[in-house]
């Protein structure tokens, strides 16, 4: 089959290489209809993400059709259109039945290689390097799914290939991080990133009951969609002396109530301490520059939530005095997107959320490279790039 | 004479040896626990079966591997312990990754019915079908 290959830093070929196939009882193999590039990918192209292979298969949102199942597949048939979240959980051990699937003990197959990182190894994710488990990604014609009964959700006939996709990382992302802010009606939710992740994040805080939702970001493009696809108010970072001063301004003085971080670890910024983020960046001294993040804990109110949706790696000059002096929470996690998909099922077929928008670039895998270069240097309005094997 | 010695690469293999040795001493044992959602018996059963043990050990430099069952923690499961007795003495805390990797695989095993794998994984490593 043909497969989009991660062979250096910033280097993408396709490349035909093996089909999968059925190796464990609870195995399906999908066809993959969509797959899309990912924020998070563009960590592993820029090396920021230790454990790459020449040669592994990259990609973890996406969606596809049976077209083979193990004996322990469960009801799963060939023809079933289903999206799958794109950390895999197993259903059984003690994380997943309680709502924790990314942080599955069941589904890393190299989990030495994580426990010197983090203690304790989360679920695996294909497509993303050998120290999140090393399966072959999705940017594939076929990709084997374990544990497919609990992983494979099946899709509706109202719910389109085009709105699924986003239904495997994208919006989970942005749904946890509204989730994580406990909104009551009447709250005011900051979300810095109005990339896909961010733009879920504020139509999902309004779909749980935000009175006002802020967008910040400095692409005119995004900030647009922010306020006509979404409803949001925007903030655009470029064009203002302080962020703080706009929010504090905007919630009558005391701070958003809540703060979505939907940036991660590739912030874009202004100013010495952006300058600075970016040089130990550069020198591998620090994974992460943290300019969202630091200003979202600036700028949430006294005792308010702090969600971080952005992928994180090593960070220095961690704004924890703010944290601490302020009584903020902190809540973060890989999304478990299992727990939220009938929930987001529902709300796609009520018509009260529609991601498919964020597709602004849709090609066929061959135009990979291509379609990972316009999503990095965000060319040409590129909100996504959706490939169709 | 000395001297040539002293300068052969068996020589300094030994030498290195030695240092090695005196700084990180090797140990040929290691352990780690987890817990698994099964009842103990049925642990201890797959543990004696040897084609499932060959799937918890498969790839490991092991002589000899011993799994003590303690007490059940909440609804977090049974507590296993899984130790590792290595052929050859290997540097650091290798041992004790050795054994959580098995202890893992004999959890993934209870608890799914099979150990989570990369076998067979598709990549531009492969020769081209």
């Amino acid at each position: 089959m043909r497969a989009l290959c991660w062979m250096g830093v910033n280097d993408l070929q396709v490349q035909t290489v093996p089909d999968p196939r059925i190796v464990n009882p609870r195995d399906a193999i999908l066809k993959v209809r969509l797959t899309t590039t990912c924020g998070s990918d563009l960590h592993l192209l820029g090396g920021y993400i230790p454990t790459m292979r020449e040669g592994d298969v990259i990609g973890h949102e996406y969606m596809g059709e049976v077209v083979e199942v193990g004996p322990e597949a469960g009801d799963l048939s060939v023809g079933d259109r289903v999206v799958v979240p794109s950390f895999l959980g197993c259903g059984k051990c003690w994380f997943c039945e309680h709502g924790e699937w990314s942080l599955c003990d069941n589904t890393h197959p190299k989990p030495e290689l994580q426990e010197p990182v983090l203690g304790y190894p989360t679920g695996g994710i294909p497509g993303y390097s050998h120290g999140f488990g090393g399966y072959a990604g999705s940017h594939a014609e076929y990709i084997r799914v374990p544990h497919a009964a609990v992983n494979c959700f099946k899709l509706p006939d109202g719910v389109t290939d085009e709105q699924a996709v986003f239904l495997s990382d994208s919006v989970p992302t942005g749904y946890m991080g509204a989730d994580f802010c406990e909104i009551e009606p009447g709250d005011t939710v900051a979300v810095w990133g109005c990339g896909a992740v961010g733009l879920m994040a504020q139509r999902s805080a309004m779909l749980m009951g935000a009175e006002r939702v802020i967008g910040i970001d400095r692409l005119p493009e995004r900030l647009a969609l922010a306020r006509e696809k979404i409803g949001s108010e925007t903030i655009d970072y470029s064009q203002t002396d302080s962020v703080l001063e706009e929010l504090r301004e905007m919630t009558g003085g005391r701070g958003p109530d809540a703060c979505i971080e939907a940036v991660g670890m590739e912030a874009h910024g202004t100013g010495p301490q952006y300058a600075y983020d970016r040089v130990k960046q550069a020198l591998h001294l620090h994974t992460d520059r943290g300019s969202a993040l630091r200003e979202a804990a600036m700028a949430c109110r006294k005792a308010g939530t702090l969600a971080i949706a952005g992928v994180y790696g090593v960070i220095d000059k961690f704004p924890l005095g703010v944290i601490m002096n302020k009584g903020l929470t902190i809540r973060t996690s890989q999304q478990p997107g299992q727990r939220y998909m009938p929930r987001m099922l529902e709300h796609v077929q009520n018509g009260e959320l529609d991601p498919s928008f964020l597709a602004s670039h849709s090609m066929s895998l061959e135009d990979a490279p291509r379609g990972y270069e316009l999503f990095k240097e965000k060319e040409d309005g590129c909100v996504r790039a959706v490939f169709a094997p | 004479m000395t001297r040539q010695l002293a300068s052969s690469p068996r020589a300094m293999a030994e030498k290195a040896r030695e240092v090695i040795a005196k700084v990180r001493p090797g140990a040929t044992d290691g352990r780690r626990s987890l817990p698994i959602r099964r009842p103990a018996d049925e642990i201890r059963r797959l543990w004696e079966d040897p084609a499932e043990l060959a799937k918890v050990l498969g790839g490991m430099p092991v002589a000899e591997a011993f799994l003590q069952i303690g007490p059940e923690v909440r609804d977090w499961g049974t507590t296993a312990t899984v130790t590792l007795r290595l052929e050859s003495a290997v540097p650091g805390m290798a041992t004790q990754t050795l054994a959580g990797k098995a202890v893992r695989r004999l959890k993934a095993l209870a608890e799914t019915g099979e150990v989570p794998t990369t076998e067979h994984n598709p990549s531009g490593r492969e020769p081209q079908p």
